[in-house]
């Protein structure tokens, strides 16, 4: 007992040192040390190590988390299934913290994967070895008599916490939210207070948009349902927005027939995605990735067990509980500037140029998108990093990103499933209640874009999340998913 | 008067050397009160009862912190015009444009010459304000001071400087130093994104004892 103990030890201290040496000053996600073992006729042990730097839980605020799913391969098939857990819950039974950071596995119901955050208070980094988790094996339609390939994917997110927020800034946005007492001149500013059914009227106390027409029209009366989430609830939003090295780990999972509709060749600006003898690649990972049409950004969520954002959940993302600030962008305040040049470009490690530019915006000379999260640094403030209230990266300017529009019944009717883990067989997103991919009726966008001024950047701005769709690819959209918190995890 | 102008002098030289005296934003702004040090909340001191307001220095607070502890505060009357008298309160009140509250656990202490003149403090608007009963008339020059208060809720504020506020007899004074709230959101190189494939691992072997029969 006491050697095996031992090795353990000298094991997770050689695996923090490693995730130290590799990545120093960096978020730079580690997942290592994949191993899969049997442990019961119907379900199996998944073991990692996983280590991220400026990781950060404060209890009376949030906490980051990455969000772990798996992928199961029977050796000499091509196919990639879904893997569903076993439990759920907080550390359900069978799984193992691992060594090194105190960390909590979160499981939900629907076993699609599991988040991992800190356990007490604190930041910087956190690594932890040897941590388990156990996988439901008749989940992933593989012969288990056969040799099988797991692959951990890993993504950050932050936790939005539970609570009530307003939306609409009060200022001078194209289509903002408004309550209903507004005539005309600046919105009001209107209160969530719960995920209960939400009357949409142009009466006092109910939600109401002072653009009643074209691109930014919020549409006319009707209803929330209780199902629709309108983020009073608590949930997970990806840090950034995906990025090219993500969306080709994405592509390396699907069939040919399902990626003959999710791999686009075309030159779109500064995106770097290949693909050589039936591996896709990009050269440059970090960087977020465009040329997503609202089909290519559903089956990734769908694929990774997340969901789209709606507008309200969009806003809450940004501002928090915090009270608005007339015409703010998410960093919450009405500075914005631009970046006029990128050092190491393409690296992993960009920098931009200009002191105090926080937003990728307005056709400035590099132009497309950067490296996700460029703007944050070891020592950033909120407004600096361009950073919302929670700690989430980009969500103005860099790419246009897929947001349940209020503006149209399909938007409205969405009822916050996520995604399973399953695309079709043509490589299409298999979640009935969402938008359809082909037509995008139901999605708008939000945040604005490398090449759109900064009026559209602003976080109350709707210019283009009325009842507007557009389904296809083109330069300027990607991704970022979300998942409502599993029940009782609090910050 | 001859008190006063001597008090607001010894005032205007800490505030010179605990800032500096050039360069600073802080330190622009117009006469006419004889205490301008540095560009605060507007503010209404001339015509009616004057008072004067501060904390022991500017404060820097980080928004993840749980609480704080707030700077002693001192409150002077230089010409009450007999309207800080019994019965009237002072109000202290957190920053309007934060939503942060007062620690209401915590234990306040009233100190100074006209300490006497102050009853038991309490808090009100849900720990936003800290009310301290006036039970005599003040006159020129008195002085009392609040040490203890605490700070919560840090995280519902904005980044940015911001001010206590003083009032009583609808006459508001903001601190003459700023509150300074940090929001810091840290980031490094690298994107957020992690991958790793196990070998092709047998995990379905069969286990326990092997019987051989003969």
């Amino acid at each position: 007992m006491t050697t095996c103990f031992t090795k353990r030890m000298l094991a997770a201290i050689c695996g923090l040192m490693l995730a130290a040496a590799q990545d120093v000053g960096a978020n730079g996600l580690l997942v290592t040390n994949v191993m899969v073992r049997k442990r019961d006729n119907t379900t199996a042990t998944v073991t990692f190590d996983i280590a991220w730097q400026n990781s950060w839980r404060f209890t009376n605020i949030n906490h980051d988390a990455t969000w772990v799913f798996f992928k199961a391969r029977q050796e000499g098939q091509s196919e990639w299934h879904r893997v569903l857990l076993e439990g759920s819950g907080i550390n359900p039974p069978g799984y193992s913290n691992g060594m090194g950071t105190a960390v909590d596995l979160i499981v939900p119901s629907d076993r699609v994967g599991l988040f991992v955050r800190r356990a007490a208070q604190g930041s910087g980094t956190l690594a932890v070895t040897n941590v388990q988790v156990v996988w439901n094996i008749a989940s992933a339609n593989v012969v288990k008599t056969s040799l099988i390939q797991m692959r951990a994917l890993a993504v950050e997110m932050v936790y939005v916490a539970e609570g009530a927020f307003k939306v609409g800034s009060g200022g001078t946005e194209s289509g903002s939210l408004t309550d209903g007492s507004w005539t005309s001149g600046s919105p009001v500013p209107f209160t969530v207070t719960s995920e209960d059914v939400l009357t949409i009227a142009h009466t006092a106390g109910c939600l109401w948009g002072i653009s009643t027409g074209n691109n930014n029209t919020f549409g006319g009366a009707g209803t929330l349902s209780a199902s629709f989430p309108k983020g009073y609830a608590a949930f997970y939003c990806m840090k950034e927005e995906a990025t090219q090295g993500q969306y080709a780990d994405f592509l390396n999972t699907l069939t040919a027939a399902q990626l003959a509709n999710r791999y686009s060749s075309a030159a779109w600006n500064r995106y770097t995605l290949s693909v050589s003898n039936g591996v896709y690649s990009a050269s440059v990972p970090d960087r977020v990735c465009n040329g997503l049409c609202y089909g290519d950004a559903a089956a990734f969520m769908d694929w990774a067990g997340l969901r789209p954002y709606t507008e309200l959940e969009f806003e809450k993302a940004c501002r928090g509980p915090l009270p608005p600030v007339a015409d703010e962008y998410p960093w919450g305040t009405t500075a914005i500037g631009g970046t006029t040049g990128i050092n190491n470009d393409g690296t992993g490690r960009d920098t931009a140029v200009s002191g105090n530019c926080n937003c990728n915006y307005g056709s400035h000379s590099v132009y497309g998108p950067y490296r996700a999260g460029i703007y944050a640094t070891a020592s950033s403030t909120r407004e600096q990093a361009g950073a919302s209230y929670w700690g989430i990266l980009g969500l103005s300017g860099s790419l246009w990103e897929y947001a349940l529009t209020l503006g149209n019944s399909s938007g409205r009717a969405f009822t916050g499933e996520h995604g399973d883990g399953v695309l079709t067989a043509d490589g299409y997103a298999d979640v009935i209640a969402w938008p359809s991919s082909t037509t995008a009726v139901g999605i708008g966008f939000r945040g604005g874009s490398y090449q759109d001024g900064p009026l559209m950047a602003r976080t109350s701005a709707r210019d283009y999340c009325g009842n507007y769709s557009d389904p296809a690819r083109n330069n300027l959209c990607c991704c970022r998913g979300v998942r409502t918190a599993p029940a009782g995890v609090l910050p | 008067m001859q008190t006063r102008l001597i008090m607001m002098a010894g005032l205007f030289l800490a505030v010179n050397l605990a800032f500096g005296t050039e360069g600073d934003a802080r330190f622009y702004g117009g006469g006419g009160d004889g205490c301008d040090g540095m560009s605060t909340r507007a503010r209404s001191l001339d015509g009616g009862p004057q008072v004067s307001f501060w904390s022991a220095s500017a404060q820097t607070f980080v928004w993840t912190d749980a609480d704080d502890s707030l700077a002693t505060l001192s409150i002077a009357v230089w010409d009450p015009q007999s309207a800080v008298t019994n019965g009237g309160t002072f109000r202290i009140s957190v920053p309007s444009a934060w939503l942060c509250r007062f620690g209401t656990n915590a234990t306040v202490v009233v100190g100074g010459a006209a300490a006497a003149k102050i009853g038991s403090p309490y808090y009100t608007a849900d720990g936003r304000s800290l009310v301290l009963p006036i039970t005599a008339d003040f006159e020129v020059g008195d002085l009392v001071t609040v040490t203890g208060l605490r700070v919560v809720d840090l995280h519902l504020c904005h980044s940015g400087s911001q001010w206590l506020e003083l009032s009583f007899t609808d006459v508001d004074a903001c601190d003459e130093y700023p509150l300074q709230m940090r929001v810091l959101w840290y980031g490094g190189s690298y994107d957020d994104w992690g991958i790793a494939t196990s070998e092709p691992l047998g995990f379905y072997v069969p286990s326990g004892t092997i019987i051989g029969v003969h």
